[in-house]
Formats: structure tokens, sequence, C-alpha cells
């Protein structure tokens, strides 16, 4: 057995931080690549939407070919190292093999971000994932941050040979993560399937409505001011890692829908101030901050639930990569209609208030959705398996987990009754008590359980029964 | 609750007036007052969230009472003691006394929560707290039935966990 390096937790936040940092910063829009494409004198727009289509194939795809988590380990390994062989050709001349090897690294890296739904699951649990995919995106962003500013001050080259050496220590890293997986999704024993079918479609029309925002922003905000070169090279992603971090270290039960809504304010306001403010480095820091700051929030929101729907599924790689396949749809849909609405040629007020147009439709779009996704998250398909089990079983699941403080027996009926499925109103019902003592009692359980959420519990759940 | 209640109304009343009034000033271009107006109505707004915590609170305990009494005596570990005859109610999420409101069991593990109970004849007396903490509530329950005691004790085990221990019956 090899020796571990590190925690499971920071070996999954490093492999996928310096991986990600080339997709980043190479090959999905990245500045890096942009900035190499112009010193060489190729046209590297031409490709953006042909790139992101491989990046989805790529991203679906391996939900179908990785199965099990040593079959993620080695595709992980094997997609950093076809990316470090299909980055050589970028230090010759641009030709035929520079549309190849993006084509070939963007389906790689697909591939590889997919695999990786196999160890978000393991080594962290609840709230965890949820720092583990904010370390990833924060430190990503970071390092994506310092390529743009080598890249801009010093040289296209260095940068570049920069995102190698982060593949190569990705490759390192990837060799230590664990194979024997101490918290993989099992097949549930009885005949109710477990289906997170419909939660994670519907997240994924959620995440396609998010980003394309952010696809939008590419094509209608960011060239207004690309004359900003000097701030443009590194503010760019600074309010996006702020809110990442600020979500990240908020207390459990601040992290709501709340957040959500003030995404959606931030993101009109920048729109709106878009459209009023001059094109100065005030202007941009303004708008930057909001926009991305709003971005930093969508993410992160999307990101954590996709990441909860991970630990139900019995595929993560199909899970993960049709969430993230969901977020480059989103952003190729933003930038069709960003492409659509600049080639028209219109003044540049009439192009912010379509661009204002989309996003607030977008937005209002939003919330119903999102009110619709708790629904099911809180009460469909996990709790179905629980429901139909015989009533010596389901106590004797119960009576299985290990609870940081032991229930009251209150605290065990209202227990019995969330793991039926009923929401609290028909709890109260029952046991002829109000909703917000229902709700009190909740929060204690899953306090006690140390869960943020009932489909948590039901996967501590569903993780007891398979142990019967 | 009356007590909390009416504060809170109050509180509601000063920030409906508030904001009633600042738009009348705001035409008026009075601007000074509109600013002495604005942190005035902030501050009823806060008072205000805070108060209607309170009465939520107060509600909960209230839904949940296992016995009421007319008399408490408060007191920290160090002794310091504070008498009240307001009534007084012990729940599974804490006491209302008067209008003083005393959480335990309400934010999981983190938060306050029921240590110790012990009765005997004359008193019952609750020991809460977080980490940072501890206070004792002492009541004076007034029951005289052997059969009323236990099935308080029962009713408290049932809904906060702790077992009373009983001296004298």
């Amino acid at each position: 057995m090899k020796k571990q390096l590190l925690d499971v937790r920071k070996l999954n936040i490093i492999v996928f931080t310096l991986g990600f940092t080339y997709l980043l910063s190479f090959v999905f829009e990245g500045q890096v690549f942009y900035r190499h494409a112009e010193n060489a004198g190729y046209d590297g727009s031409q490709l953006i939407f042909a790139v992101m289509i491989a990046h989805i194939v790529g991203l679906l795809l391996s939900g179908f070919i990785v199965r099990g988590v040593k079959a993620a380990k080695r595709i992980i390994i094997l997609s950093n190292l076809i990316c470090i062989a299909t980055s050589l050709p970028f230090f010759f001349k641009p030709g035929i093999m520079w549309d190849i090897s993006l084509m070939i690294a963007s389906l790689s890296c697909g591939f590889a971000v997919s695999a990786w739904g196999y160890f978000l699951n393991i080594g962290a649990s609840g709230n965890d994932r949820m720092k583990t995919c904010a370390d990833v995106l924060i430190f990503s962003n970071l390092l994506m941050i310092l390529a743009d500013l080598i890249s801009a001050n010093f040289s296209s080259f260095a940068a570049l040979s920069l995102l190698i050496a982060t593949l190569g220590l990705a490759v390192f890293f990837a060799k230590y993560l664990p194979v024997e997986d101490r918290n993989e999704p099992t097949e549930p024993q009885n005949d109710v399937p477990i289906s997170t079918k419909w939660p994670l479609y519907l997240l994924c029309l959620f995440i396609v409505i998010l980003t394309i925002n952010s696809g939008l922003m590419y094509h209608v905000i960011n060239p207004a001011f690309a004359h900003l070169t000097s701030i443009t090279s590194w503010y760019w992603s600074v309010p996006y890692i702020i809110a990442l971090i600020i979500i990240r270290n908020l207390r459990v039960k601040m992290k709501g829908s709340a957040f959500l809504y003030i995404g959606i304010g931030m993101m009109m306001v920048a729109f709106i101030f878009f459209m009023l403010l001059d094109r100065s480095v005030v202007s941009y820091v303004t708008v930057d901050t909001l926009m991305l700051g709003a971005c930093g929030i969508f993410d992160l929101f999307w990101w954590s639930i996709l990441a909860e729907i991970l630990a139900f599924g019995r595929n993560p790689a199909k899970v993960f990569g049709l969430g993230l396949a969901a977020n480059v749809l989103g952003i190729f849909v933003g930038g069709i209609i960003g492409t659509v609405v600049t080639s028209v040629h219109l003044p540049e007020e009439q192009t912010a208030v379509i661009a204002l147009v989309v996003v607030c439709v977008t937005l209002v779009i939003l919330p119903p959705l999102n009110r619709q996704l708790v629904l099911l998250l809180k009460s469909h398909a996990y709790l179905a398996v629980y429901d139909h089990m015989p009533k010596e079983r389901q106590t004797a699941v119960m009576n299985r987990i290990q609870t940081l403080d032991p229930l009251t027996i209150r605290e065990q009926e209202v227990l019995q009754l969330i793991l039926s499925g009923k929401p609290n109103r028909e709890i109260a019902d029952v046991l002829h008590i109000s909703e917000s003592t229902v709700k009190t009692h909740v929060r204690n359980i899953f306090s006690k359980y140390d869960v943020q959420s009932r489909a948590e519990l039901i996967s501590i759940l569903l993780k007891n029964q398979s142990g019967d | 609750m009356q007590a909390i209640r009416k504060k809170r109304n109050v509180y509601a009343l000063l920030f409906a007036l508030c904001a009633l009034l600042i738009p009348c000033f705001v035409v008026e271009q009075m601007r000074e007052t509109v600013f002495i107006l604005s942190v005035a109505g902030a501050a009823a707004l806060i008072l205000l969230i805070h108060q209607s915590r309170m009465v939520y609170n107060a509600r909960l305990i209230c839904g949940n009472s296992i016995l009421t009494v007319h008399s408490a005596v408060l007191s920290d570990l160090e002794g310091t003691e504070e008498k009240t005859m307001d009534e007084t109610i012990v729940s599974t999420f804490g006491a209302l006394v008067g209008d003083k409101v005393y959480k335990w069991g309400c934010d999981g593990l983190n938060g306050s929560r029921l240590k110790n109970i012990e009765m005997d004849r004359e008193r019952i007396s609750l020991t809460f707290g977080s980490e940072a903490q501890t206070l004792k509530l002492e009541l004076l329950h007034g029951l005289d039935k052997a059969e009323k005691v236990f099935q308080v004790k029962q009713n408290l085990l049932r809904e906060t966990g702790v077992e009373a221990v009983i001296n004298g019956w």
C-alpha cells in the first residue's frame, strides 16, 4: 500500500486545482492562450465554440467510460499527461496542430474534471464538500491570476511553461489519490431505485440559465474594457475570489437561497452600471466587482448543490460531468447571444440594453427554479427509499446511525417522520405541535447528525442500510 | 409574553412613524431632520428585528410548555442571584421568566443546552448554558403529589433528553 502523502481532502484540492488552473488559463477562453495566440499572430477566437463543444463532449463521455475510483484516477492522470503533450505544439509556429491540440486538450480536460467527481465524494462530507469546491475555485483562480500576470508582463511562453508544470504536479499528486473508496455510494439493497434524475436535470437547467450571464459578460462587457490591459490582467478574478472566500467562511445556516438573491441583485446592478458609467478604470472596478462577485456566489451555489447530489448518485463522474456540461452550455449559449448582439454592430448603449434584458429574463426565472430545486432535494427521490422499508427495519437503520449526541424521544419521533418524506407542516399535524417547533427539532437533529439537509441525512441512512 | 409583544409593537410603531415622516421631510428638503429620522428609523428597525426574534422564541417556549410557576430565582455559577415573582414557563426550548427569554436546545449542539435538572419537595432547579456561561434557574414548583412530579420528570425526559434527579419524594 502506498504511503499517504496528504489527507485526502487536501490531495483532492491540490490535484483538481492544478488541473483546473490549466483549463481556466489556457484551454477555456484563457487569457494566457489569447495572449500567446495574439503574439504568434493566430486568431484564437475562431475556435472558442468548437473548444466548448469538445469540452462538453469530454464531460459527458467521461461518465460512460469511468466506472469506479480506480478508473477515475487513471483517467485523471492520463488526461493531464495528454494535456501536457498537447501543450507542446504551442511552443512552435501556429498551424493546424494548434487547432487539433486545443480540441484534444479541451476534450481531455472534460474527462479529467468529470472523473474528479469520484474524489470529491471521498474524504469530505456535508459542509466540507462545499468548502472543497470553494478551495478549488479559489486556488485555481489565484494561480490563473499568476499565469495571466506572467503572460502579460513577462512572456506567454513562460506562462505556458508554468501551466505545463502545474499539469506535471497534478499528475504527481494524482498518483497518491486513494483508490480504496471509503465513501463510495453503494447500490441500495432494496427494490426502490434511488433516482437523482429529476433533481439533477432541474439543477442542470438552473446552471444553464445562471451561466448564460457569464457567457454574455465575456462577449459584451469584457471587450468594452479591453483597452485597460494592466488592470484587467490581475483584477478580473479578484472579486470572484473574495466572494468565494466570504461564502466559504460563513456559518452553515447563513448559506442559503438568500445569497442567490443577493447575487441576482449584484448582477442586475452591474449591467445597469455598465450602461450608465464610462469606460474608465473606476467603472471597470465597479462593474467587475459586482459582476464577478455575483459569479462567485452563483458558482459556489450550484457547485455545492451538485456536490450534494453527487453523494447519492451511483456514478459521480456522470453526475459531475452533467452539471459542469450544463455550466459550459450556459456559457456557450450566452456567448452565442453575445456574439449575435455584437455582430450586428449596434451602438454600445443598445447592445448593453439588450444584454440587460437577457440578464433580467434569466434572473427572473431563477428564483422559482431554485424553489422547485429545493423542494425536490428535500422531499423527492431519496426519501422514497426509506418510506418503502418495513417499520422494524426503519427503526434498526435509524438506531445504527451514530449521532454526536443522543436524540430525545421527541426528536426520534420527528426524525421518523422526516425520513418518511413528510414536510414540516405534516409532521406538525401528526405530532400536534406547531410548525416552528418542528423546525427547531429538525435543526437540532441535523446538528446531532452533523448534516445540513434532509438529503444528506438520507445519504447517511442509506450507507448504514447497505451495511446491514 | 405580553410585555415582549408590547415592546415589539412599540418598536414597529416607531419604525413605521420614521418611515412615514422621512418622505415628508425629504419633500421639504429638511436634510438634518431626515438624517436624524433615518438614524432613529434604523435603530428602531434593529430593535424591531431583535424583539421579533424574542417574540418568536417566547412563542416557541409557550407552545411547548412543560411546567408553569409563579416565582423564580436565577443565579450564575459565581452565586449572583436575581429573584423574580413573574410567571415562569419551563419548556422544551427554554424558560420564559416575565419578559426574559432563556433558551436551551434551540440551536443544536453549539447553542445553549439544558445540562441538569434537580427536583425536591419544594423546588426544581435547572442548570443550562453554553461552554462560555452556565446559569441556574430555581423555581418553586408548587407540586404536591408524587404522581405529578413524576409526570413532569417524564415530560422533561421525553422533550429535552435530560433525566431529572428527584430528591425527597
